[in-house]
């Protein structure tokens, strides 16, 4: 599978003139890898083996069967002669090793797959440390930091996130959710088209209130979120992540107050920039909430509701044609 | 020397950062080139100077330097010296647009992997005490202040504006950066010679301050006169750079920036074959006559006389042609203070505030004045100092000394830093002669006649400079210097 | 680049196979089962499946078989991972050769993967993924073993992965994104438990990913990807929302990222060509109903007359099929 990599069409003399450099480097990989696979299928497990795996998945991480083989080795060999010490100094080097392969191949499975394996056999320890001076800590704290600079790099790569998620899982004392909220709110305020952010916002305040928190607090929590997220889409009415965040706000709607107050907001939004799709849309989606919320002895409002949804939707088909079909299907 | 020939197609006499761009280019020519600067640094009115380097230039000022006028805190002068070699700094400071022919030509020709860049940490523009009873801004006070400018969509985004001002802001900058040209934009049709400022408060609806940012600030614009085309030239070309780096359109390089940066150009050229005679005074020039004479050049220390086809001279090496009118160039001062502007959270080790015209009111200039400070962060103070260079460009028929000019606007910046009360370590006045871009338009390099060309006009302000510099990069067939 | 150019694609397919002194050829042997089944189905809906040796292919198949492990590895002597276990099973499904596998030994081996939290495992190291729950489904599916799962937990798992976007992550609390969508749509079809998505949300974040050049993408302020063709047209044929999209500026986009020359389909316009991206492009046109080619199933991704002779789910759309 290739991206982003630019079409380019080698001429006869030009492609056999690569392939005729490339002839020796070809030679010793398929070597090298017939190698592997048959002291692989040997069943062999030596620290040459383990050497030997160094060198091919140097060459190509994506061989998901010899860092089968690795494990392997690690597991049969070099473990069971260490000391816990030990063992804990080739995890790091081990660990070390699979960072450097990921600054080159950030998005390949294995590389991620590797390390969560690794982690997860370091073993406890100094004897007799506290929590904070664990090994488990120093490792995940590492990790934290790792995936930090990875998300630098790219703050979209899904899976350094998935790998965030799973460190701080796996060492809650690491970061609170406070800090977890400051850092993915730094992440927005570097760009806030970053959805993967606005998405661990959202995870992350779900998890708090899940665990029981007033209905108050959690009103005041949003406030202050609808806050956030207005000053984006006054920024940019286009962004869909801004959008998304507040949908999920809003969420089911039963807070109808907050519904209004966000209508009339969007609203006054839509007043000065009246072909912004994102606020018609979400128009739409927020009256039909209040819609379906209204009370029978409502119907004059009701009916209000639904005339001007159609009529942003009639709106939507011309300046939105691409997804015309949806507003015509969604009209009452 | 005895291995030189006595004859070359091209002498370049100077190596301030377009001669060392043009010395670069050419060595990549068929032309035999020789490199020559009097002075025993790369870079000369570019060079990055070290505080005893600046302290010894009033006794022995350089050509190019009237109106001298240099003073220290006599407390401070032992520090100054001792830690002389710390500092680095810049006669003519230069910003380098983060999208621009400079970075270009460091990225082409790979000089970039050799060089180290601050990027600019924020820019400012300067309010005056009594707000304008039409503004709008929340921060309403009674004190001057600096307010940061927002010019990206981030920026925007955290900005503490009115939310209908970010949507104004935003709607424009959007409009800016369209990938249609400018001319063809309905907005402007007709409007093209309107004053910027003006521009934008009719056809955007911006308030006089949000007007100004974006004209002073962002366009980098000198007067209140200064016509929309070229601003929002200036503007789209900042918002292509903000982001390519880093959160800012302005780089600064490392080690007082355009000195390190002809150096480096030099060295290139010297890799290449160019042979290079440094701190070797000009004894004796004679330019060609009549044509198809050649160029001769003695130097101190050295018998052999060499011989070029055709010479390209900086302005204050350049004997016997016409020298820089005294009202074109810049009124500089450059200071070094103990603080700067600091925010709760940020300390603005490299950032730039710009005065608008008028923003001193009867004191002040009707044009306006740029602050650029550079710190610790852009390697050319040590730590807790800074460098801070005022700059505005001569006015033609102005009377007043570079001194009475712009210490009231050292003043009003002291007065808006952390520690308001400092007393400046030292402060420099002086006018720089021979910018002067806007007079003489398309600038470059002049021909004085057949065989003599002389660097001319390179940019009044910080960032033109460097664009221009880099203009000149593989313009030997366009100068027809063969 | 206005029309399909079947010849061109058939023979860039025909010549991968060819390529062994190339370096690239090696390095991603990785994907080389994966590779003939994307191969394969591109050239059944092109109306050519028999452009490859149906024999050689067998054979090569079998030749991926990890005898310890009771299921296929992507390559000879590659360790069993049931992502190359399904392509096997597929191929052997459309060449109607099932019965070359142990079909018993893959059953129990998919079943093993599963975790007791329901979700699914890659193999016996654990990497979990709701991809894994997919193909975990659609192999057993095929093998009409689907009972040998606890089919409840896996529904309960998969619905653990959902957003409020609509979408589906990989794990629990990760970011929707088109392709798992795909995957976890599907495997819910398969699983008859389609009424556990809510479908108005997810078939409008999914028309969502149309961009102005008519191009999708995976996630939202992301760039288009052919890939992505399929894998949110997939979803929303299973949701019977195609025309939620610009159906037009989709053919055209996935058009213009065709080699003209060599063959084949790349990420987008001007981009090196892959079969990956030219087996999802072409099949993606197919639920688009481009004239011409023949229909996909999108819940398992196979050519539905082979769908229809297992009488598997056929409950989809496609564009322009029941119109005329």
């Amino acid at each position: 599978m290739s991206h982003g990599v630019k079409r380019t069409r080698e001429a006869a003399d030009v492609l056999a003139a690569r392939r005729e450099k490339e002839r020796s480097k070809l030679q010793a990989y398929l070597e090298l890898t017939d190698d592997v696979v048959a002291r692989k299928r040997a069943a062999v497990f030596t620290q040459e083996c383990f050497d030997l795996t160094t060198k091919l998945l140097g060459l190509n991480p994506e061989l998901s069967s010899v860092w089968n083989y690795r494990r392997l080795i690690l597991l049969n060999a070099l473990f069971p002669n260490l000391s816990p010490e030990g063992t804990f100094s080739l995890l790091q080097s081990e660990l070390n090793f699979t960072t450097g392969a990921l600054k080159q191949y950030p998005k390949t499975y294995w590389i991620w797959n590797h390390r969560r394996w690794c982690l997860a056999k370091v073993p406890p320890g100094p004897e007799g440390a506290p929590v904070e001076k664990s090994w488990k800590r120093q490792v995940w704290a590492r990790e934290l930091f790792i995936v930090e600079r990875m998300l630098d790099a790219d703050a979209r790569n899904f899976h350094a996130w998935n790998y965030r998620r799973y460190v701080l899982a796996s060492d809650p004392g690491l970061r609170s959710p406070e800090d977890e909220l400051a850092y993915t709110k730094k992440k927005i305020e570097a760009s806030f088209s970053n959805f993967s952010a606005w998405h661990q916002r959202s995870k992350v305040y779900s998890a708090l209130w899940e665990e029981g928190v007033s209905e108050d607090e959690v009103r005041q929590v949003k406030d202050a979120e609808f806050e956030l997220v207005q000053q984006a889409l006054y920024t940019d009415p286009g962004d869909q992540s801004a959008w998304l965040y507040h949908r999920w706000l809003i969420g089911n709607g039963d807070d109808t107050a907050v519904l209004k107050r966000e209508i009339a907001n969007i609203e006054e939004l839509l007043a000065i920039e009246p072909d912004s799709k994102w606020c018609l849309e979400s128009l739409v989606h927020y009256k039909r909430l209040l819609a379906a919320r209204s009370q029978p002895d409502e119907a004059a409002q009701l009916s209000d509701l639904k005339k001007e949804c159609n009529t942003m939707l009639s709106k939507l088909q011309t300046i939105d044609p691409k997804r015309k079909a949806r507003y015509q299907e969604l009209v009452l | 020397m005895d291995t030189l020939p006595a004859s070359f197609d091209v002498l370049l006499l100077g190596t301030s950062l377009p001669q060392a761009i043009l010395a670069a280019a050419l060595s990549t020519s068929n032309l035999t080139v020789l490199h020559v600067d009097p002075s025993p640094l790369y870079g000369s009115h570019d060079s990055s100077l070290t505080l005893s380097d600046l302290l010894s230039l009033p006794s022995h000022p350089p050509p190019y330097l009237t109106q001298l006028s240099l003073s220290t805190s006599p407390t401070a002068l032992p520090e100054l010296k001792q830690t002389s070699r710390e500092y680095a700094l810049s006669l003519r400071p230069m910003l380098i647009r983060s999208f621009s022919p400079l970075i270009d030509a460091l990225v082409g020709s790979r000089l970039s992997k050799q060089c180290a860049f601050q990027l600019l940490q924020g820019l400012f523009l300067y309010s005056p005490a009594s707000p304008s009873p039409t503004s709008t801004s929340p921060a309403q006070s009674t004190a001057p202040r600096a307010t940061k400018v927002p010019a990206s969509k981030e920026a925007v985004f955290t900005s503490p504006l009115p939310l209908l001002q970010k949507r104004k802001l935003m709607r424009f900058l959007l409009w800016a950066a369209s990938p249609q040209p400018l001319e063809e934009l309905p907005e402007l049709q007709g409007r093209e010679e309107q004053p910027l400022l003006q521009f934008l408060q009719e056809v955007f609806a911006m308030d006089q301050e949000g007007a100004q940012a974006l004209t002073f600030v962002v366009a980098q614009r000198v007067r209140t006169s200064d016509p929309a085309l070229p601003g929002l030239r200036a503007i789209r070309q900042h918002l292509l750079g903000s982001g390519r780096y880093g959160p800012s359109a302005y780089l600064l390089g490392h080690y007082g920036g355009a000195g390190e940066l002809a150096q480096l150009f030099c060295r290139m050229a010297a890799v290449r074959g160019t042979p290079y005679i440094l701190q070797h005074p000009i004894e004796r020039l004679d330019l060609p006559g009549a044509e198809g004479e050649e160029v001769r050049i003695k130097l101190e220390g050295i018998d052999e006389v060499f011989r070029a086809k055709k010479v390209v001279m900086e302005p204050s090496l350049a004997r016997g042609v016409q020298q820089p009118e005294a009202g074109t160039g810049t009124v500089q001062c450059l200071a070094i203070l103990e603080e700067t502007l600091v925010d709760e959270d940020e300390n603005f080790d490299t950032a730039l505030l710009v005065f608008p015209p008028g923003a001193l009111g009867e004191q002040g200039l009707d044009r306006t004045v740029t602050c650029l400070w550079t710190g610790e962060g852009s390697k050319s103070t040590p730590n807790g100092r800074y460098a801070v260079y005022l700059s505005t460009p001569c006015d033609a028929g102005e009377e007043k000394e570079a001194k009475k000019l712009l210490e009231p606007y050292l003043q009003a910046f002291v007065r808006l830093t952390g520690k308001p009360e400092q007393e400046p370590l030292l402060a420099f006045y002086y006018k720089f002669l021979g910018g002067g871009s806007q007079a003489s338009g398309e600038v470059g390099v002049e021909r004085e006649r057949e065989g003599v060309y002389v660097l001319r006009g390179l940019g009044e302000g910080l960032v033109d400079g460097a664009d221009r510099a880099a203009e000149r990069r593989g313009c030997g067939p366009e100068w027809k210097i063969r | 680049m206005d029309t399909l150019l079947i010849e061109k694609h058939v023979k860039y397919i025909q010549s991968l196979g060819e390529n062994t002194d190339d370096l690239m050829y090696h390095m991603t042997a990785h994907l080389r089962l994966n590779a003939i089944y994307w191969g394969l189905t591109a050239l059944c809906i092109m109306g050519r499946p028999d452009a490859l040796v149906k024999e050689d292919v067998i054979e090569f198949v079998m030749s991926c078989w990890d005898d310890d492990e009771g299921a296929f590895g992507a390559h000879p002597g590659h360790d069993a991972h049931i992502l190359p276990t399904l392509s096997a099973i597929q191929i052997l499904t459309i060449y109607d050769a099932l019965d070359r596998a142990d079909t018993k030994r893959i059953v129990t081996w998919v079943a093993a993967r599963q975790n007791p939290t329901g979700s699914f495992s890659g193999d016996q190291w654990g990497e979990t993924d709701t991809r894994f729950a997919y193909i975990a489904v659609q192999a057993l599916e095929l093998l009409g073993r689907l009972d040998a799962i606890d089919k409840d937990k896996a529904v309960a798992h998969i619905n653990r992965c959902k957003n409020f976007d609509g979408g589906f992550g990989a794990t629990e609390g990760a970011e929707s994104h088109a392709g798992q969508i795909f995957v976890c749509t599907a495997a819910l079809a398969i699983l008859d438990r389609l009424e556990d998505i809510d479908q108005p949300t997810l078939a409008w974040w999914l028309a969502e990913r149309q961009l102005p050049n008519g191009g999708l993408n995976g996630r939202p302020e992301k760039l288009e990807d052919v890939c992505y063709s399929f894998w949110v047209l997939s979803a929303l044929s299973i949701l019977h929302k195609l025309k939620w999209i610009d159906s037009e500026a989709l053919v055209k986009f996935i058009l213009s990222a065709q080699d003209p020359d060599g063959g084949g389909v790349a990420d987008r316009p001007g981009d090196m060509v892959d079969v990956f991206h030219t087996c999802f492009g072409i099949c993606g046109l197919s639920l688009l109903g481009y004239p011409g080619v023949h229909e996909i199933n999108p819940i398992y991704c196979l050519p539905a007359d082979v769908t229809r002779k297992k009488g598997l789910h056929m409950d989809y759309e496609v564009l322009g099929k029941d119109e005329t």
